[in-house]
């Protein structure tokens, strides 16, 4: 990808030359490459806990804004914008997690004059309320999951009707909702109405509105998404696709490029009307349009305003630099490429490595003793750790992503096998021997596992 | 249980940063380690003992550093933003380096935009050090000074 042009007349043309990373860990590593590859000062921020992290070390400027809980650091919007005024920075790039999808964060970059590396905050509005979005959706022509694109009334009777009009199994969904809470799956009527009145509830706890939403319910789908990518000037354009079935309680644990299996003009349509959908709601930047696909056809279920910790594998499958592309955007350049560039090749996977137990899952934050990561053609590694780090109790426990690239799905499979078995970290326990089980398993090896096949794996594994 | 680590540049540049001493004692902690030797490049060796202050074997008998870190007390910034020694309504430091301090006494300021934070003193004592310089941008939590209670 062509850097930013900073050209003979120097950069005054640029509507930002300094960039608050808000956010920690291996996206905050990633993005500072991108920064400091496309010559922009970066300015890292971190909590107490996070004083040692090794990307600090780089940044032009690293500043502890509050303590380790994440509400009084990489959450604190106020600690956040008071670190942007008093570095003097004309950007903030949130990263993923933290404030990166909260549209009232968004405005107020925006409103203390600094650029929002990121979509407008009517979109990432729109695209956080699950009806709202859907009925984007709809008018934008992309296939959604069957169900009305309104909430669900009050009255139960109404509901009854609802559910009968689209055919039991049905799923009720918390309209605010997200990341596999709020949702709940009613395989007749005679669950249904305490199947509504506990996730209304639990909306209105977790999310602060009791509005829901019902769609049918989807046996054995796949995850599969689509990556977009939107400039200021009304360019969208779709990267191709990534299958995430890989799924532990919701969290993705492996995620590949292409989806094996899906035949090229089924995907086709699907992302021309995801780029159209952007135009339509006047998008800017990364986003990824999230589906359920089961006999050949696409169901939306929700779009992500901003990077996905999985884009790795559709960057070298696509050969673009989706974070230099985000920085572009947000100076107000178009994208460097045009769909008609815009060539996928071989096929990628990604495994992310966390810091818990293999097979209890309990999270194991300490000291990493000793940390050695693989490389060779076709390997990427993705990671804030080295020897010595300590991995912290109080935020996500993943602490590095492998990726690998080859020719073919086959090939990148032997490839992951060996970079998995040339990957050491020691002092904690990862999830690492999972990874390796993984890439030995048939079903998983031949493609096209659905949502629900890992956890069904894990159960045989402990038998 | 010891440690022991190379580092070069100047005894006084590497240790009497106070920012630097903390994170000697929390590696001590950490590790459960009651001392560390540092070999500097000039072959002079540095012992910082957890609780026992600093010693170096060839000026033991005439220490350049003396600091007991379980004594000394930082004044952290409450707030990331610019250290200010002298308030920019007046002409003249809060306090300087071997004077007395009162408990609750402002000793110096965090600039954030337009804003002015007090940096104030938790226990009366003597101020001991400034490890940043004025102007420079601090975090949360970072040591400014170093207070010496009173006996």
């Amino acid at each position: 990808m062509a850097p930013v042009q900073m050209g003979k007349e120097g950069r005054s043309g640029l509507r930002f030359e300094k960039v608050l990373i808000a956010n920690r860990g291996e996206i905050a590593a990633r993005v500072q490459r991108a920064c400091r590859e496309l010559g922009l000062r970066t300015v890292m921020i971190c909590s107490d806990t996070d004083r040692d992290a090794p990307y600090g070390k780089t940044a032009d400027e690293f500043v502890c804004i509050g303590p380790a809980a994440p509400g009084q650091s990489y959450l604190n919007q106020a600690a956040v914008l008071l670190a942007a005024r008093t570095t003097g920075v004309g950007a903030i790039h949130p990263g993923y997690g933290f404030l990166s999808e909260n549209a009232g964060f968004a405005e107020a970059v925006e409103t203390a004059g600094l650029v929002f590396i990121g979509p407008p905050a009517s979109a990432i509005r729109t695209m956080g309320d699950k009806i709202a979005a859907k009925r984007a959706m709809i008018e934008a022509g992309v296939p959604c999951v069957p169900g009305p694109d309104a909430a669900l009334p009050d009255d139960i009777k109404s509901i009854e009707s609802i559910a009968e009009g689209i055919g039991y199994p049905v799923i009720v969904k918390a309209a605010g909702g997200g990341g596999g809470r709020g949702m709940r799956v009613v395989h007749d009527s005679s669950a249904l109405g305490d199947a509504v009145s506990v996730t209304r509830e639990e909306a209105r706890r977790a999310f602060g509105r009791p509005e829901l939403y019902m769609e049918k319910f989807l046996e054995r789908p796949r995850h599969v998404e689509i990556q977009v990518l939107c400039d200021n000037q009304g360019n969208a354009l779709w990267l191709g696709h990534r299958d995430c079935s890989m799924q532990r309680r919701h969290q993705k644990v492996v995620e590949e490029a292409p989806a094996p299996g899906i035949p090229a003009d089924i995907a086709a349509a699907v992302g021309e009307r995801c780029a159209d959908a952007c135009r339509q709601i006047g998008y800017r930047g990364a986003g990824t349009f999230e589906f359920l696909y089961e006999n050949g056809e696409f169901y939306f279920i929700e779009m992500n305003t901003r990077l996905q910790v999985e884009h790795p594998v559709t960057e070298t499958t696509a050969g673009i630099d989706i974070v230099c592309e985000q920085l572009r955007v947000a100076q107000g350049l178009p994208l460097s490429i045009a769909q008609a560039d815009v060539r996928t090749h071989g096929h990628s996977f990604e495994c992310r490595i966390n810091a818990e137990d293999p097979f209890t899952f309990a999270a194991s934050p300490g000291k990493i003793m000793g940390a050695e990561f693989p490389s060779g053609p076709g390997i990427r590694v993705d990671t804030h750790v080295t020897t010595g780090y300590k991995v912290s109790p109080h935020y996500d426990s993943l602490i590095a992503k492998l990726i690998v690239h080859a020719p073919t799905r086959d090939q990148a499979i032997r490839r992951m096998r060996v970079a998995l078995a040339d990957t050491r970290i020691d002092g904690i326990s990862t999830n690492l021997q999972l990874h390796r089980e993984l890439f030995e398993d048939p079903a998983f090896c031949a493609g096209g596992t659905d949502i629900h096949y890992l956890e069904t794996w894990l159960g045989e594994r402990k038998k | 249980m010891k440690g022991r680590k190379r580092k070069g540049g100047s005894i006084a540049e590497q240790i009497l940063d106070p920012a630097i001493l903390e994170k000697v004692a929390l590696w001590l902690d950490d590790a459960g380690v009651n001392s560390v030797e540092i070999e500097t490049e000039d072959g002079r060796l540095v012992r910082i003992v957890a609780g026992a202050g600093v010693s170096t074997d060839d000026v033991a008998s005439n220490p350049d550093i003396s600091v007991a870190r379980n004594r000394a007390k930082p004044v952290k910034a409450p707030i990331a933003g610019h250290f200010l020694p002298v308030h920019p309504a007046r002409d003249r430091e809060e306090a300087t380096v071997g004077a007395a301090v009162v408990a609750d006494e402002i000793i110096g300021f965090v600039k954030i935009g337009p804003l002015v934070m007090p940096l104030r003193v938790e226990e009366a004592g003597r101020l001991e050090g400034c490890g940043i310089e004025p102007g420079a941008l601090v975090g949360y939590g970072d040591t400014v000074f170093l207070i010496e209670p009173a006996q």
